[in-house]
């Protein structure tokens, strides 16, 4: 009896083969005691591959390097998000053609809603003064640095060079500040954050 | 200045923007580092190289957060960014390097976190296969790994190596013949 390769033996089990080649294939093995027995064989060194690649390697103190590829990648993307901040225009065109009433309108609407604002908010800073206990610890975050202060204590820290401002600036209310400056000189990339705890 | 009192944590401001995206991102990296890491090192063979590799496909992948929106497909996305990343390294290198655990500058190992049993026991089967998988070549391994462990269709693994079905099929058909008979010799 002629027996197929052990090439297309390796490739029997694992669906590569045409529909034709495993046709002929899967006649000749379902017959054949000595070739069942090879893919047999395959099946379990495939299962064997599978087992063994989903241990982490010897050795490896996992939690340690994926606590250290995570800092790294959240480093990697702030400072990919800097780099795609900076040099982004901040201002839209100027408006072109605008009628004057249109403007005085504008004017208008713009004044009322400022005036507005400025008084509701002195209205609610007044609430919240009243509300507000004792010497909070506090994030706050500018284009010149990152800090935290608990009204006696204060932590900052500044932009690396007096002409550097930050091209990204966060805060949230879980009590982080973070800036991120990119030096136009070198291109370095600075990713400054405080947490409070 | 923004400010946020701490006080007070239902206060939102425009810094929050980003939060929701933050988490989504931490969540994604927290659900597939493990197996990236995994897919790439079985690669390139090496810890210190699959950790830079690993970190690089997830910058590449989280820049896009837009695709995080599809859970699914963001993962299908990530696992063809990491064996490219991988493929793309050691093609540029032109070399696999099989660096020793123990040889690395610090290494990440600590002796007394598993118990020796099951340390032993992890280490052996980890040196078996690392020991068969070293007896492929690079095209053959990365065949392996992708169809075997990664379930990858070969047509799919034929794109990502950029060859032929033909040349695939050969790879993978190599790569279970040689890793078939070192295990059938360490057996005996």
């Amino acid at each position: 009896m002629k027996h197929p390769s052990v090439e297309k033996l390796a490739l029997y089990d694992g669906g590569e083969l045409s529909w034709l080649d495993h046709l002929i294939l899967r006649r000749h093995v379902t017959g054949c005691a000595q070739c069942q027995a090879e893919v047999e064989m395959f099946r379990g060194a495939a299962v064997a591959v599978r087992e063994e690649t989903e241990e982490i390697p010897a050795g490896v103190q996992w939690d340690r390097l994926a606590a250290e590829m995570r800092a790294n990648i959240r480093v990697g993307i702030a400072a990919s998000d800097a780099i795609s901040a900076y040099g982004k225009p901040n201002d839209a065109g100027p408006v072109q053609g605008m009628p004057w009433r249109m403007a005085v309108l504008t004017f208008g609407l713009v004044l009322m809603v400022t005036v507005g604002y400025w008084l509701n908010a002195v209205k609610k800073s007044e609430q919240i003064a009243a509300m507000r206990p004792p010497d909070p610890v506090v994030a706050e975050a500018s284009e010149r640095g990152v800090g935290m202060s608990d009204g006696s204590k204060e932590l900052v820290l500044q932009s690396p060079k007096t002409n550097v401002r930050a091209a990204i600036v966060t805060v949230s209310t879980v009590g982080s500040a973070g800036a991120r400056y990119v030096d136009e000189d070198t291109g370095q990339i600075t990713v400054n954050n405080v947490y409070v705890e | 200045m923004l400010t946020v009192y701490m006080s007070d944590p239902a206060r939102q401001t425009a810094g929050n923007l980003g939060q929701d995206t933050a988490d989504l991102q931490n969540r994604f990296i927290q659900e597939h580092m493990r197996r990236v890491f995994l897919i790439i090192y079985r690669i390139v063979g090496n810890v210190a190289d699959a950790q830079d590799l690993t970190q690089e496909a997830f910058i590449k992948v989280l820049q896009r957060s837009e695709q995080l929106k599809d859970p699914e497909k963001a993962a299908h996305w990530l696992s063809r960014i990491a064996s490219n990343t991988a493929i793309d390294f050691l093609r540029r290198h032109g070399r696999v390097n099989f660096t020793e655990i123990d040889s690395l500058v610090e290494p990440l190992v600590s002796d007394h976190e598993y118990n020796p049993e099951q340390s032993l026991l992890r280490r052996e089967r980890a040196e078996r296969l690392e020991d068969g998988l070293r007896l492929l070549t690079v095209k053959e391994r990365t065949a392996l790994i992708l169809r075997d462990v990664e379930d990858v269709p070969a047509e799919e693994v034929a794109r990502q190596m950029n060859c032929s079905m033909a040349t695939v099929r050969s790879h993978i058909a190599n790569a279970r013949i040689k890793f078939r008979r070192y295990l059938e010799r360490k057996k005996a």
